[in-house]
């Protein structure tokens, strides 16, 4: 009872946290509104797992012992026993706010309700609940198995104790957890947004192509990828998205504002890698 | 354009180099050119911090330099009075026929070079500390910069192992207006307290990658060459989005003062 994690959501993001949780051997209860998304993900849990065995990351009785701890459901009821739940469903405010408020009559009074959202207010979610100092920011990074951070985000009512809790199951989970406040963006998301903003604006006004960018970047700035590489790989639409948020959220501040070529690609469906053509061919 | 092994030969015996402009850069440049066999002249109004080899020379005045030199490295970001100044004396003391390698992510090439008596010889660096930790140069070139000068600029880092890449003449150049624009915006959120420093660096480093969090490159590279960046990109676009923070301005003039702000 006192180990368990409710993940909400079995989609990249949520399976990829119920796999986190389980291998650092919580119990986990893995909810979705569609048995179809279970199986989709317990399978997506299931391939990482045996990935993990082959490159010897794991051994067979961990990735046993984690796949032991999953348990799923389509009862959100069952989310009782939990003493943590971390949401990973849809980007809308309105079908969160939804859930937290049913998650909030459901839960003990002690439990915490954590959201990986990666764009709305911590702060927002927290008032549709009678628990806003239970309520906090757990964003995760795709893939969550592989990437280290999480960031921790404290709404204006959030408490020092569930930032300890969370802080402390971050750590547990074997990840870096960083503290953000509530603000657009938090920190990654706010951060970066000039790494593709300016070499949108650079490629905008013919300084240099986007290879010859992304060369630069790579091996005069010891990047790992160039802009237009990890746009590609994120979701030139994704991307976009997010840079709309966060300019949106800022009340239109100049250094966030979108670039018409992210746009323009959108419109011509050049998504990047998923649809085999963004910046680059696949 | 291929140089004979023969010529090159004779080149590199005679090899010397003029570096001047701010100190971590000519500390930078320095240590590059050391490992060569050429000799690197520092002039430098008072004793930079250079590394300890035998064939880089310090020397507070240009007449001690030799006037015929295989380029020189003008490093200037901070002070444009200063860089003018640099460039006007040294052209005087040189052949006519040296390499001229100035930075140019301040000032475009083309408007360096109206300053310039033989602006044919004149190459736009991108010079910011820390980027030579790695393997390319972003180079650019003013309208009437000859062919010659950039054959002779490729070669030459080459021979120190590096790449080089040409890009159109725009303040800022590539990457350092990116990654400026990475600084500035971490001081944002810094001032805002949206995070700690070493939380605006560990999310930055695991989150997507970065090889370094934009605050310690900051404070690596100096945050007053950030902010001469920002403030020349925001007068060249006459952009908001350029805007330094006010915590930026604080950093840069610490590390103006002290060389480094944080302790």
């Amino acid at each position: 009872m006192a180990n368990t994690i409710g993940v909400i959501g079995a989609g990249t993001m949520g399976s990829g946290i119920a796999q986190v949780a389980a291998l650092a051997g919580y119990t986990v209860i893995l909810y979705d509104i569609e048995q179809s998304a279970i199986d989709r993900g317990m399978q997506t849990i299931y391939n990482n797992l045996s990935k993990g065995v082959e490159k010897n990351k794991l051994t067979g009785h961990d990735a046993e012992k984690a796949k032991r701890n999953i348990s799923t459901t389509l009862d959100l009821m069952r989310m009782k026993s939990a003493t943590t739940v971390i949401e990973a469903v849809i980007e809308r405010l309105d079908i969160k706010q939804g859930l937290f408020q049913r998650l909030d009559e459901i839960l003990s009074h002690e439990s915490i309700i954590a959201t990986n959202t990666s764009s709305l207010s911590i702060t927002a979610l927290g008032a549709t609940t009678k628990r806003p100092d239970r309520v906090i920011g757990m964003h995760f990074f795709n893939p969550a198995h592989i990437m280290k951070l999480v960031e921790i985000i404290k709404g204006k009512e959030t408490s020092h104790t569930t930032i300890s809790r969370i802080t402390s199951l971050a750590k547990e989970f074997g990840k870096k957890p960083v503290l953000a406040s509530d603000t657009p963006g938090f920190i990654v998301n706010r951060v970066a947004r000039p790494f593709y903003g300016e070499a949108l604006r650079l490629l905008g006004e013919g300084v240099a192509s986007v290879e010859e960018i992304d060369r630069i970047v790579k091996k005069s700035g010891g990047f790992k990828m160039g802009p237009f590489e990890l746009m590609d790989l994120i979701g030139i639409d994704v991307n976009l998205s997010v840079s709309r948020s966060v300019y949106e959220q800022y009340f239109h501040e100049a250094r966030y504002r979108p670039h018409p070529i992210q746009q323009q690609m959108v419109d011509g469906n050049l998504l990047g890698r998923k649809t085999g053509k963004g910046f680059y061919e696949y | 354009m291929g140089m004979s092994s023969k010529k090159r030969k004779t080149q590199t015996s005679n090899k010397s180099f003029l570096i001047c402009g701010d100190e971590r850069l000519i500390r930078e440049y320095a240590e590059m050119l050391s490992n060569t066999d050429a000799d690197i002249f520092v002039w430098h109004e008072h004793t930079p911090d250079l590394p300890k080899r035998k064939n880089v020379k310090y020397s507070r005045t240009l007449s001690r330099i030799p006037k015929k030199l295989i380029a020189v490295f003008e490093l200037t970001n901070t002070d444009f009075e200063k860089k003018i100044d640099r460039i006007s004396k040294i052209e005087k003391h040189c052949a006519k026929e040296t390499l001229f390698l100035s930075s140019t992510v301040c000032h475009t090439a083309t408007e360096l070079s109206t300053h310039f008596q033989n602006p044919q010889r004149l190459i736009g660096l991108a010079a910011l500390p820390t980027l030579l930790r790695n393997d390319l140069v972003e180079l650019t070139r003013a309208p009437l910069t000859h062919n010659d000068a950039l054959k002779t600029t490729s070669q030459i880092f080459f021979d120190l192992k590096k790449e080089v890449s040409l890009v159109d003449d725009r303040v800022g150049m590539v990457l350092p207006r990116i990654l400026c624009s990475l600084i500035n915006e971490s001081t944002f959120a810094l001032q805002e307290e949206v995070a700690s420093m070493e939380d605006i660096d560990t999310a930055m480093k695991y989150g997507v990658n970065y090889p370094n969090g934009p605050v310690e490159w900051g404070e690596q590279m100096g945050f007053d060459q950030v902010l001469a960046v920002m403030d020349a990109l925001r007068k060249d676009t006459g952009e908001e989005r350029y805007r330094p923070s006010p915590l930026l301005r604080k950093l840069a003039a610490g590390s103006a003062i002290r060389g480094q702000i944080f302790p």
